[in-house]
């Protein structure tokens, strides 16, 4: 990649890494969390928000020792050539099954809310088509799409801000009632849904700013996606009643905005699944770059593009793999510890290492 | 083997090699002492074409040839500009006579596109040099206003065919030395002129640099037409948007000279090039700056409403009634429902029939002339509004969606865009009949992607949105008020960005003394 030519700013860098937190996990997050937490679900979502918060210092802490490298050039750095590709690799497959687990829910909401008679495989190929020519071209321009494609966070905001004219407030009540580990156990599944901000660690070198500024840049992104989730976590609960309703309900914001019709439109769900959409596209198209890229950097190339059709059958193939909710919850129940190890413990590990082995990149004062 | 395959391959490497074309050296022919050997060369050249005309013309008894083209020169200047002066003059008259009015130049060659551009040529025996004049025909329609950029209320001149008129134009609303002109030519067999200008103190260096770089790599033989031009110096061919707006209108590229961007002339063609552009800068007319603000904003919003309407409509109705009914409200189901009850086709059908009538009535009524263009419409119209749906072949919704999205494509003020925007709705049709809703959200991220994708001269085009730039939303598709732009807009990158101080300071001012 040129390194001139493709830098983003650091107003770019929020919204990439809001794009990239905030994905699939809207619908079905209040229900997972809910399910466990029940009324004190808000209070694990916000636990949550402060944990990555936490290993958002960390990964920031890492690329501070390295301001020109991403992950993929830190870790055969640090850890030898040998050990380092292994690493990228397994990285790169990592964001393979993560990224194709979100198409396969993706397609498995789509099948369930719009469009039941197309065949699974054909909606996936069609996202990724479309986060192929959203990656394709390079970081400036995907930057550009992220920030252009927000304010529909905005809508959706208002969409279930909307539906609050009917809540209950009550329902929150008795806040704390859970134990803390149940709120814990709660926020860990909220946990999963703020996954993205890792993509930091790979974009740092292109965004033009201070460490500093990078770090306001991703605490606000982590911010405004905590308080996003809560919001639409307080706005499920506050609607439905969190000890039997949401049970129920394994998309309690669909439902909840669809019961409602305007003057000129009626199946409100349906504009909310289309703009949802565009979102899911954006986090695909963050996991597409992201495993294309350790791909790339395994074999030394330079720009990634080429890889992203290859990378693009290896998900669609991966999503096609688990057919019904259950093959979901297996899928998660592998995929849970690994996402500590790739986004928790490996980050923490190379942070420290890089202190042992006095690592550390030197940078050019100009 | 490894060697001998590198070697082959940086041969082939070295035939293809670009190399800009201008570059090569000027050929230079000097003029011969004999005349006879001259006019034997400048015959040779024109192959004895009947319109080259040489006359023999003897002034104080040295003998002198008159050569021009008489399909390039006006009969009544070279009887009046060079034959009564030159044969009036006696004496020492003569030199200074050919001092005052002529040019003088040594090369042959040049002498030739000279003649070629309508000057006419005296040569001397046994004079190294020859004097020439431009004695041109000027058969220049006049300044109209164009009918593609008509406005309401504003100027309503416009370029015509004769570069000189047009830079002439131009020049006359900018009175300053910092409007820089400068002439390049392209073409390698037919050259054409070609006439870049800028402001100095504003444009961007680079993107002068990166145009005239582009016109270096031509090598065409000729140069039809400056749609030709555009094509061969745009960023990228492979989208349907123009990434280089073209006008006919003077104001409008006397505003755009002054946000710093560049504008190209081509000798023949009423319009004009500018560069960069964004893809905002396609839905502003003149008519939004000289209308009250909030008038201009209105308007101008409504242009952009009307892309959103253009491409998206009928995907919209598709995708509702062939996958998502239920999305309209009860009272809306059965005046739709009766409507296409009968109907025995799907909706893609239907809608794809009737878009492309309409492209074909527009394509008809284009090439027509205005009498039978007439005609056209009539037929049209009544096909369009009545007999199909009388016949039953479409339904009464389907009209509808297919006059508003007509309506709206036309509303946007430059062709190229409303071609561009005309175009795009029917993939996005095929993917609402195929998908939905669903399929009409990926359309329209596609577009966006290619949208962000898209630099024009190394600017964005999608600019201020993407990336974003608060600031410069004031003049996209709203219009604040004249004395809030007190910057210039960052996609063209000027030199200098600030455009005005307190313009109303008079206000404030005045309030103060009391």
């Amino acid at each position: 990649m040129n390194l001139t030519a493709n830098k983003i700013t650091n107003k770019q860098l929020v919204f990439m890494i809001i794009q990239a937190q905030i994905g699939v996990g809207i619908l079905s997050l209040p229900h997972d969390v809910a399910l466990i937490a029940k009324q004190d679900a808000w209070i694990s979502t916000i636990i949550a928000g402060v944990f990555s918060q936490a290993i958002i210092f960390v990964i920031w802490g890492l690329c501070r020792r390295f301001p020109d490298l991403s992950l993929y050039q830190i870790l055969p750095k640090l850890l030898g050539r040998v050990f380092g590709k292994i690493l990228i690799l397994s990285y790169s497959l990592y964001f393979m099954v993560t990224g194709s687990l979100v198409l396969a829910r993706y397609s498995d909401i789509i099948d369930k809310w719009i469009l039941p008679l197309t065949p699974n495989w054909i909606t996936m190929l069609l996202m990724l088509l479309t986060c192929i020519y959203i990656v394709s071209e390079g970081l400036t321009s995907i930057a550009r799409f992220y920030v252009l494609v927000s304010p529909i966070l905005i809508v959706l905001v208002a969409l279930i801000s909307y539906a609050m004219k009917d809540a209950n407030l009550l329902y929150l009540f008795p806040i704390g009632e859970h134990s803390i580990p149940t709120i814990l156990k709660g926020s860990k599944e909220a946990a999963f849904s703020m996954l993205g901000f890792e993509l930091f660690l790979f974009i740092h070198p292109y965004v033009q700013s201070s460490g500093k500024e990078k770090l306001v840049a991703i605490t606000t992104a982590n911010m405004f996606v905590t308080i996003f989730y809560t919001f639409m976590v307080i706005a499920s609960l506050i609607f439905f009643e969190p000890n039997v309703d949401i049970a129920l309900t394994p998309e309690p914001l669909l439902y909840m905005i669809k019961a409602y019709s305007f003057q000129v439109l009626e199946r409100t769900d349906l504009f909310f699944l289309s703009l949802w959409l565009v979102i899911v596209a954006t986090s695909i198209a963050n996991w597409l770059l992201l495993s294309s890229m350790g791909l790339a950097s395994l074999v030394r190339k330079k720009h990634y593009a080429r890889f992203l059709p290859i990378v693009a059958g290896i998900y669609l193939v991966l999503a096609l793999i688990p057919d019904q909710g259950k093959d979901f919850e297996r899928f998660n129940q592998v995929l849970g510890p690994s996402h500590y190890i790739f986004i928790v413990i490996i980050p923490v590990l190379l942070f420290i290492l890089s202190f042992i082995l006095t690592k550390k990149e030197v940078v050019k004062k100009v | 083997m490894n060697i001998i395959f590198r070697g082959i391959k940086r041969h082939i490497k070295k035939d293809f090699k670009q190399v800009p074309s201008n570059q090569k050296s000027k050929p230079f022919v000097g003029v011969f002492t004999s005349i006879d050997e001259n006019i034997s060369f400048i015959k040779n050249i024109f192959s004895c074409s009947d319109d080259l005309i040489i006359k023999e013309l003897n002034v104080r008894n040295k003998r002198g040839i008159l050569v021009f083209l008489n399909t390039m020169t006006d009969s009544d200047k070279i009887q009046n500009n060079i034959l009564s002066p030159v044969l009036e003059a006696n004496g020492d008259q003569l030199d200074s006579v050919l001092k005052s009015k002529f040019l003088k130049s040594d090369n042959l060659i040049k002498a030739k596109e000279e003649l070629l551009n309508g000057s006419c040529i005296i040569l001397f025996d046994r004079d190294q040099e020859f004097y020439r004049l431009e004695v041109a025909i000027s058969k220049a329609r006049a300044v109209i206003e164009p009918n593609n950029e008509q406005v309401i209320k504003g100027s309503h001149e416009g370029f015509i065919e004769n570069l000189l008129i047009n830079l002439h134009l131009i020049r006359k609303s900018i009175r300053t030395p910092d409007l820089i002109m400068e002439h390049l030519s392209v073409g390698e067999h037919i050259q054409s002129k070609l006439t870049m200008v800028y402001m100095k103190d504003l444009a961007n260096k680079e993107i002068i640099k990166e145009f005239k770089r582009r016109i270096d790599y031509i090598s065409m033989d000729h140069i039809p037409s400056i749609g030709s031009l555009q094509e061969l110096i745009e960023d990228s061919t492979w989208s349907p948007f123009p990434q280089i707006l073209s006008t006919e209108r003077v104001d409008r590229v006397i505003g755009h000279l002054n946000e710093g961007r560049v504008a190209i002339f081509m000798e023949g063609s009423p319009s004009c090039l500018l560069i960069p552009v964004t893809f905002f800068a396609f839905f502003h007319s003149p008519d939004d700056y000289n209308s009250r603000w909030m008038i201009g904003t209105f308007i101008r919003s409504m242009r952009l409403m009307s892309i959103a309407i253009a491409v998206n409509l009928p995907a919209i109705y598709i995708a509702v009634i062939g996958f998502h009914f239920e999305v309209l409200p009860d009272d809306l189901v059965l005046p739709v429902v009766s409507s296409i009850r009968n109907i025995p086709f799907p909706p893609l059908i239907e809608a794809l029939v009737m878009e492309l009538t309409i492209e074909l009535i527009r394509e008809a009524g284009v090439r027509l002339p205005a009498r039978i263009g007439q005609t056209i419409g009539i037929v049209g119209g009544l096909v369009i509004g009545d007999a199909v749906v009388r016949a039953g072949l479409v339904s009464n919704t389907m009209i509808v969606v297919v006059a508003i999205t007509a309506v709206a494509a036309y509303s946007i003020p430059s062709t190229e865009m409303s071609d561009a925007v005309r175009f795009l709705r029917f993939p996005l049709m095929i993917l609402a009949s195929t998908f939905g809703f669903v399929g009409i959200v990926f359309g329209f991220m596609f577009t966006l992607a290619h949208l962000c994708r898209l630099e024009s001269f190394g600017t964005p085009y999608f600019a201020p949105w993407a990336p974003f730039r608060l600031k410069d939303l004031k003049d996209t598709f709203i219009r604040l008020p004249l004395w809030k732009f007190n910057t210039r807009p960052l996609d063209s990158n000027p030199k200098m960005l600030r455009k005005q101080s307190l313009s109303r300071g008079w206000k404030t001012n005045e309030s103060n003394r009391e």
